[in-house]
Formats: structure tokens, C-alpha cells, sequence
């Protein structure tokens, strides 16, 4: 009896060494909303409708909103400036239709930040010199220039079918605009939008309808993962389009292909490609076997034999999934320095 | 539950079936089917030795103690089950008076086929046990009128002279879902007309059996053809009396009455369309094609495809695509949810709306009358419940107007829409008051009509006179809308449109718990709540409460991943749902769901475990730490 307590002892601790391990913060997990890639610097909430950072052991309020608010912070890489998303209501006011209100930021300051428009998902593009965001309402793309503080340019999505689709867009140079559309009949395409000639390209379009395109962008190359719906029988691929010098669009190259229908979450990471890689489908339940892949000159390596993730996604320079309401680290290499402070010597 | 006596001997049979089956088996023969074929050799020789063994002997029922006492013999009774198909068992198990029902049925079958005699055991007035045997139509008399006269009864309601008479006013329940179809298989079980109603199934399929024995038989061999003429009859009168559905429906359950999950498998997953075909003016056909009673809208499902973007003229604004069509009519198999009716929950605007209207309509049942405007199914049933159940008003849409004599802006609660029966919410009734409010405008008599900007040209003598409720309608949904009021061709602006949608449907505050929908859909409409925490628990509320739905809300970026992307940490779009059917394979579990997202008649199957994800993510971002999931009944 003893010997079976033990074993059944060391097995459990042998599965949760295979186990994902969990993020930990110094707060709670759920009110972060950024934190810099060296950890110095961290924006986070307070259910009060606060929105606050800290750095270097300084707390500061940037705004304060009703209660229950829920805000969205990006960051721009090497520009002094942040986004921010405020979403009031969140709990009492469910709509697809609802506009939050988005705002521009100094980094690391408690100057008020500037309303700029209504939308959500607002992204930095160009080193943070060009700030996108989405207006569900009116189904357009707002170019926000954050050097002329004003907006540029409006892009309306022809979309009528699929009410509640939000395009993802990236602005590749201050002419191209990059973002994915659907048509009337179900096709979804990636486009290039350029701002001189007025012009849009399709440089993908869905081989058939009831598939989903999702995107990264890694240097002059933009990795396609083209994924059936849920309840779609198809499997996925994931190609490679060069996006400068290539006429049309015409030169892709097939990255990754399966049988089995993956899920749309892709992360472009230094050179690795990191998504969700279906293992096997249980029809009868809807139930996909899965594991975290990640695509490296040309290698596919298994990070992970989780079976029942959904998403990945980069935050803090770390690669993350949620399961069961946790967020788990699939991979980080960030090296940081530890802020303890050193214990002093202790004199007799 | 049988008396212990006859449990036993129904173990003690299983055993000597059990026992003979292992004493024949044998590895180096011809294989199992031989050595069945063996058993049913042996088991015809004991039995044709026991019968004439004991009709040597002399018997009579005088000798018998206590007609009570008396009992099938164990041998007798292994012959039976050895000759009998398996699936009688499950009938058998009942009590004692089931054995009789299956010998007067004659479900039960000897080894030489219909039972002539039947072999019992007695104890004699001396109280020694002893076997005896006797024709069947005297056991009838003797024992089973003494013992079970309800039996006797009952196989007479089944005869050739009354079985058109019985089988009118028999009503056989048809499943609506799955759990359904699980507790209708379980009582055709107890039900004592059980073993009657699958002879019915027993004389059908020997029909042309028994027309080739009776080809075979001579004519003067008047003895042996009279019962075989009269199954055929029988079977004859059968096939007209019972309408082929009902003949179908027979054949499955008696043919599947020990195995449920096939029994309730085959009858829903291939034949939901044609069901919903067949049963005319279906609300969920309409939503996938415009002439649902058309035999051409049939043959569309069978490609599994069709249902992603069904093109109907009907307006079905949702998420999509929706999911494939055995995925959708494996879904409606399990699903209790009421649904006789359209919604487009894009086209209202608010997930909380169209969740709880849901809620709403499903406890009305037949009682709620479906609106022609889609949207009006939501924000009708959501405005009454927020208006009108209790004194915190929270619906988000007023029509105001300043009330210079009161000294205070007066506010209306209104619809975007009218509803077929104009309601005090409708927005022609909102607008209309104001009217006649500040322009004595008689709203009784000339409704304002509601018409989209694109449509509207002043030019028209239609639109001369009256009042015109003007709807930008790419600007409008159910919840929240840009319009204008035009009077006599004028321009209304005495009024001012107002949405600020506060709902509280489970309390974000403490403070705020009796003003939740929760709060009053308990109190008011005595509605039970109740948390539910894992699968055991939904099964449970599946099986003990026949109209309980799961309320729910998660975070959509868990609970439909392939439509919703976390690209951030802590990114959740807070997502209500309903679940009304638990589907489950080889100890794993996915949920019939319907997020605020998807049509109505277009559930998505999803996993468990997204779900638990779902509403564990958005657990930790509520202000109560409240874990959001509730079965309501």
C-alpha cells in the first residue's frame, strides 16, 4: 500500500515537470495589461477604473474611469508613446456594436492621454509612428499618424456577411497597408492597400469559402495560416509571401500543411513561427487534439503536448496559451535581472 | 424491482446459461456460432426429454397447495431465454407477472417455437416441491388469472378482435432530444404494454415467414393452418392500422429496447431534417431555405456544407459560418432550448439581450407569440422583463421630450422596432406619445410608419401627410438606432433619443445583487438558479429537469477560439451563452451551445473543456470573483 502511495507520488510529480508552467507576476495576473520586455515597466488596472504604472518602485496614475472599466495597453517599440483602449461598462454593456474610447499616451507619463477616436484594437505600426485601430460600427480602418496627431486614412471593409469580423491590419511601410476582408460569397482575402496609387492588391484569397486567414510578419516576409472555421472539414497550411518584390503576389512557398483544420493563432517571433498544430479531431464532439508548434528554418518542433490549447500569443517578450483560466509559458527567453534588493551584512 | 425468489432464479438462469455456454465452449471445435448452434440442440433435446417425462406423469391442480406458490421451472425458463432474443431481457427483469406477459405475447419462444406447454414447479399438499406440466391455455386459467389477472387482461386488449380498437388510443411519445428520446426508451420498459406492443413488431416481421409455411402446408391440414392464417391476418391489419411512422418507430425501440444510445442514436442523428421536414411550417428549415416545405430543401442537407451560409431571404444576422449540417442536426438532436421562432442576434446589437430573451422565450414555451421582425423576438421579452418585473428599470433606449408644464424631461422606454401587435414599447407608440403630447398628433388612429432612409422620397404622396419614422438602417440595430421623425413633412426635433445600456444580469456589485436579472428572475418568476460547477452536475440537471437550461457567461476568445483570437494577455470578450444538450463519447463531454453569437437554430457543439476555460477566464476578471454558470428551471 505505501509503495503504491509513493508511486502514484512520483508520477504526479513527473507529469507536472512535463507541464507548462504557469506565469507568475508580483500582482494579479488579471489586472496587467503591459509590461516592457526587461520587466522594468508595468501598466496595469484597478477595478476601481483606475489605470495605472509602476517603474521603479513609483507608482503613477495615467486615468481614472467608471468602475468595473477595462482598459487595452500597447506600447510602441522605441517611441515614447502608448495606446490605450477603454472599454467602460464591460460587464453591463455587451455589444458588438459598442465603441470604446481610444486614446494616445507619452510613455511613462501622467499627462493626460489624447482621445484620438472610437474603435478598438489599436496597434503601433512603423516603430510607433503610425497608430491603426477598427471601427465596428461603421466597419472602417482608422490610420491614426502620431506624428501629424491626426487621422489619414479611412479603409472601408466591403465585409456584409460576417457581422462580427474584425480585420488584422499592419502597416508595412507609410504607402502599404496590409489587412484581410471578406466578400460577399464567404472568401476571405489578405489585401495591400496603397495610400498613393489608391489601389488595392490581393495578395491572398481563401481557396474556398468557411476559411479564415491569419497573419504575421517576419522581416520582408508575410506567413499566411489559412485555417478552416469551427465545424468546417478542411485542413490548414501555412504559406511564406515575400511582400516586397514580388509581382502580384505570385511567389509563395508552402511552409506547413496538415489534414486537420488548426486553429487561426499565429505568432511571428525572431525567425520562429509559433501556432497551434492539430493532432486529431473528435467529430462527434467537436474535439481537436493539440499541440504548440513552432517553425524554425524549416524545422517544425513540438514545444508542447498540452492537448487541449486554443491560442497563442506574445506578451513581455514571452510566448503564452491560456488552459483552464491559467496563462502558461509555452516559451521565454527573456534573460531578466532580478530587482531584489541585496540584503545588507549583518555586523556584530 | 423483482421479488428476491424470482431474482434469483432469473440469476440461477443466467448462470446455467452462462455455465452450458462455458461447458460447450471449446477452443479446438468449429468456433462460438457451432457451439451455440450446439446449445440450441441441447437445449431442444432437454427440452423435448422433460416434456415427455413429465407428461407421463400424472398431475393434477388439485394437488396444489397454493396456486401463489407456483412458479416457472428454472430449466423451463433457460429454455425460454436460450430461444428468445437477448434483447427481451431487458422486459424481463421486472417482476413476475412480465414472464407471463411474455409467454401470452408470445414474445417468449420454446425451442420448438410457440409454446404448447408450459413446465412449473408447485409444492403439493404435503409441501414437497415438484414439476409439473401443463398446456398453456390451462396455466392461463389456473395460475396466471389467479396470479396475474391484469395480464389476462391485458393480452386481450391485443387480440385480433380489439387490437384496432387498443392501438387507436395508444400514444406513442416521440423524443424531442436526446434525454428525451433516454427517459421515453426507459419507461416503454416499465410500461406493461411493452412485451404486447413488440409482438406487434414479432407478427409483422414473420408475415412472410408464415406465408411460406402456409404455401408449404396442405390445405386439409386445417389444424396447423388456422394460427398461421391468423398471424398473417393479423399482420395484415397491423400494417393498415399503424401509419408507417409509427411502424418504423416500433421497429426501433423493440429492436433496440436494451441498447438506448443506439435506440436514440439512429432515431436522431440522419432523420432530424427530415422530421423537421415532415413536420411542417418548421421554424428552423425556414432559416435555411425560403420554400422549407419544398422537397428540394431536403436533398440540400445532405451536403454536410450547405448550412455554413444558407442563402434565405430571411434575415439571419449571426455568426458565421454556422456549423456543418450533421454537426447542426446532431446538436438539435440533444437540444431543448425552444426555438419556434427567428432571431438575428448581429441584428440587435447586445449579446445580453439576445441571450435573456432567449432565456425568457424558452420558459413562455408555446405560450410566446414569434414577431415577424427578428429582433423584436429579443428586445421585445428583455423590455417587458426590465420594465415590468420589478421597480429597477434598466432598459438602455428612451425617447424623451421636455414637459414644459410637469417642469421635467419626460423619458419612454422604447423598442427600435414595432412589434405585429403594436406594444406600449413599440417605437411608433413612443414616438407617437410624444407626438400627441406636444402636437396633439391622434397616434391611435395613424400609427407613424416606419420606413428606412434609403426608401424615402418625400415626393411621394405617401409621404405627404402623417408621421414617418425614418431608420438609417446600415445605423441601425435592436438596441441602439440613428433616426429621424418627419410630421407633415416637417422635421420633428422635439424629442431626443437616449441609450445608455447598463445591464446587470449577474451582479457585478453587492450592492447591486436584487437589481440583477438573476435577482429577479428568482424572485418574480420563481426561478431556480442553480451554480454548476462541473459535468456530473449539468448531466444530473439534464436528467432530473426536463426544461432546465445552463446560462452562462465566458470569455469568447475560450469558448470559440477558431472565431475569436486572444492576441494579448487578459484579452476576453465577455460572451453569455446557453447550453441544452450534454453529448458524450467514451468519457469525454462537449456542450449543444448557443452563444449570444450564433442563430438560434444554429448551435455549435463545443468541448467542455472551452467552455470551463471560457468561464474561468472571465471569473477572474469579474469584480465578484463570480463563476458564471447557472441551470435555470
Amino acid at each position: 500500500m505505501q509503495s503504491i502511495k509513493y508511486l502514484i507520488f512520483c508520477l504526479l510529480i513527473c507529469q507536472s515537470a512535463f507541464a507548462l508552467p504557469e506565469l507568475k507576476t508580483k500582482q494579479a495576473l488579471e489586472n496587467l495589461l503591459y509590461i516592457s520586455d526587461d520587466g522594468k515597466v508595468t501598466y496595469y488596472q484597478k477595478n476601481s477604473g483606475e489605470l495605472q504604472y509602476s517603474f521603479n518602485y513609483k507608482i503613477s496614475t495615467i486615468m481614472k474611469g467608471q468602475k468595473n472599466t477595462r482598459y487595452k495597453v500597447i506600447a510602441a517599440k522605441n517611441v515614447n508613446h502608448i495606446a490605450i483602449e477603454r472599454n467602460s461598462l464591460y460587464h453591463n454593456n455587451k455589444s458588438h456594436i459598442k465603441q470604446n474610447d481610444i486614446f494616445i499616451g507619452k510613455y511613462l507619463s501622467t499627462d493626460d492621454p489624447k482621445i484620438i477616436g472610437k474603435g478598438i484594437n489599436p496597434q503601433f505600426h512603423l516603430k510607433g509612428k503610425m497608430l491603426s485601430f477598427y471601427n465596428k460600427r461603421d466597419k472602417e480602418i482608422k490610420i491614426y499618424s502620431v506624428t501629424k496627431e491626426k487621422i489619414t486614412q479611412t479603409i472601408k471593409l466591403i465585409n456584409k456577411l460576417q457581422p462580427y469580423f474584425v480585420p488584422q491590419v499592419s502597416i508595412l511601410t507609410p504607402d502599404s497597408i496590409l489587412y484581410n476582408d471578406v466578400n460577399d460569397k464567404g472568401y476571405e482575402a489578405l489585401l495591400m492597400y496603397s495610400i498613393i496609387d489608391k489601389k488595392f492588391t490581393t495578395i491572398y484569397k481563401a481557396q474556398r469559402p468557411a476559411m479564415t486567414l491569419s497573419y504575421c510578419v517576419a522581416g520582408e516576409t508575410g506567413f499566411i495560416l489559412e485555417t478552416p472555421f469551427d465545424s468546417v472539414l478542411s485542413g490548414s497550411q501555412i504559406l511564406g509571401i515575400n511582400l516586397y518584390n514580388n509581382p502580384g503576389f505570385k511567389n509563395t512557398f508552402q511552409v506547413y500543411s496538415s489534414e486537420f483544420g488548426d486553429f487561426p493563432s499565429i505568432v511571428c517571433k525572431n525567425d520562429s513561427i509559433y501556432f497551434i498544430k492539430t493532432t486529431n479531431y473528435i467529430s462527434q464532439l467537436n474535439l481537436k487534439h493539440t499541440e504548440v508548434a513552432r517553425i524554425n528554418a524549416k524545422k517544425l518542433t513540438i514545444l508542447t503536448k498540452e492537448k487541449y490549447l486554443t491560442q497563442v500569443y506574445e506578451f513581455a517578450g514571452m510566448i503564452l496559451t491560456n488552459l483552464n483560466g491559467k496563462v502558461l509559458i509555452v516559451e521565454n527567453n527573456n534573460k531578466l535581472k532580478s530587482d531584489e534588493i541585496a540584503t545588507p551584512e549583518v555586523r556584530e | 424491482m423483482l421479488h428476491q425468489f424470482y431474482q434469483n432464479l432469473l440469476n440461477k438462469a443466467f448462470a446455467g446459461v452462462l455455465c452450458t455456454l462455458a461447458i460447450s465452449f471449446n477452443v479446438y471445435s468449429q468456433g462460438i456460432f457451432n457451439n451455440f448452434k450446439t446449445l440450441s440442440d441441447i437445449s431442444k433435446e432437454s427440452y423435448k426429454t422433460q416434456i415427455k417425462i413429465l407428461q407421463n406423469q400424472e398431475f393434477n391442480f388439485q394437488d396444489v397447495k397454493d396456486i401463489q406458490s407456483v412458479s416457472l421451472n428454472i430449466d423451463f425458463i433457460n429454455n425460454l431465454l436460450i430461444n428468445t432474443p437477448a434483447r427481451y431481457f431487458e422486459i424481463s427483469k421486472r417482476d413476475k407477472c412480465t414472464y407471463y406477459d411474455l409467454i401470452l405475447s408470445n414474445i417468449f419462444q420454446s425451442p420448438e417455437g410457440k409454446i404448447e406447454f408450459i413446465i412449473f414447479d408447485y409444492f403439493n399438499k404435503k409441501s414437497e416441491q415438484q414439476t409439473a406440466l401443463a398446456k398453456k391455455s390451462v396455466f392461463i386459467e389456473k395460475v396466471i388469472n389467479i396470479q396475474c389477472p391484469g395480464s389476462i387482461k391485458l393480452s386481450k386488449y391485443f387480440d385480433n378482435n380489439n387490437i384496432r380498437k387498443t392501438l387507436q388510443n395508444i400514444k406513442l411519445k416521440q423524443p424531442k432530444n436526446y434525454s428525451d428520446c433516454q427517459s421515453i426508451i426507459n419507461s416503454f420498459k416499465d410500461d406493461v404494454k411493452a412485451p404486447y406492443i413488440c409482438s406487434l413488431l414479432e407478427t409483422l416481421n414473420k408475415k412472410s415467414v408464415n406465408k411460406r409455411r402456409l404455401q408449404s402446408l396442405p390445405k386439409s391440414n386445417y389444424r396447423k393452418r388456422k394460427p398461421i392464417e391468423q398471424e398473417i391476418n393479423l399482420a395484415s391489419s397491423l400494417e393498415k392500422i399503424l401509419k408507417p411512422e409509427a411502424l418504423k418507430y416500433i421497429d426501433q425501440i423493440c429492436l433496440n429496447i436494451d441498447n438506448t444510445e443506439k435506440f436514440c442514436n439512429a432515431y436522431f442523428s440522419d432523420d432530424y431534417w427530415r422530421r423537421e421536414f415532415i413536420s411542417k411550417n418548421s421554424e428552423v428549415l425556414k432559416s435555411f431555405c425560403d420554400k422549407s416545405d419544398n422537397k428540394s430543401c431536403l436533398k440540400k442537407f445532405t451536403n454536410k456544407n450547405f448550412c455554413h451560409f444558407p442563402q434565405t431571404k430571411k434575415i439571419t444576422d449571426s455568426l458565421k459560418p454556422w456549423p456543418n449540417c450533421e454537426h447542426i442536426s446532431l446538436a438539435q438532436s440533444y437540444s431543448r432550448l425552444f426555438q419556434q421562432y427567428n432571431d438575428c442576434p448581429a441584428a440587435v446589437g447586445n449579446n445580453d439581450v439576445v441571450t435573456w430573451g432567449r432565456v425568457l422565450n424558452h420558459f413562455k414555451g408555446l405560450e410566446f407569440k414569434s414577431n415577424k421582425n427578428c429582433k423584436v423576438n429579443s428586445t421585445l421579452p428583455t423590455i417587458k422583463f426590465t420594465e415590468e418585473a420589478s421597480d429597477y428599470k434598466s432598459w438602455g433606449a428612451h425617447v424623451c421630450y421636455d414637459d414644459k408644464i410637469k417642469r421635467e424631461e419626460v423619458c419612454y422606454p422604447t423598442l427600435l422596432d414595432n412589434s405585429d401587435e403594436l406594444s406600449d414599447y413599440s417605437l411608433s407608440t413612443t414616438i407617437g406619445k410624444i407626438l400627441k403630447r406636444l402636437k396633439g398628433y391622434n397616434y391611435t388612429n395613424k400609427a407613424c410608419r416606419i420606413v428606412s432612409a434609403e426608401r424615402y422620397k418625400p415626393t411621394r404622396l405617401e409621404y405627404k401627410n402623417g408621421c414617418i419614422i425614418l431608420k438609417e438602417i446600415n445605423r441601425c440595430w435592436g438596441t441602439d438606432c440613428s433616426f429621424k421623425v418627419i410630421l407633415d413633412e416637417q422635421e420633428f426635433k422635439l424629442f431626443s433619443f437616449k441609450t445608455k445600456t447598463d445591464f446587470e444580469i449577474l451582479p457585478t456589485s453587492y450592492l447591486n445583487e436584487n437589481k440583477s436579472f438573476k435577482s429577479i428572475l428568482e424572485k418574480v418568476e420563481k426561478r431556480t438558479f442553480k451554480r454548476i460547477l462541473n459535468i456530473s452536475a449539468i448531466r444530473n440537471i439534464m436528467e432530473t429537469h426536463s426544461n432546465a437550461i445552463l446560462y452562462g457567461v465566458g470569455c469568447a476568445e475560450d469558448i470559440l477560439p477558431n472565431f475569436f483570437l486572444r492576441t494579448e494577455i487578459n484579452r476576453c470578450t465577455p460572451t453569455p451563452f446557453i447550453l441544452d444538450g450534454l453529448i458524450s463519447v467514451d468519457g469525454q463531454n462537449s456542450l449543444v451551445t448557443r452563444t449570444s453569437f450564433d442563430h438560434i437554430h444554429a448551435p455549435r457543439i463545443i468541448p467542455w473543456m472551452y467552455i470551463f476555460s471560457g468561464v474561468k477566464s472571465y471569473q477572474k476578471l469579474h469584480p465578484l470573483n463570480t463563476w458564471g454558470l447557472y441551470a435555470i428551471y
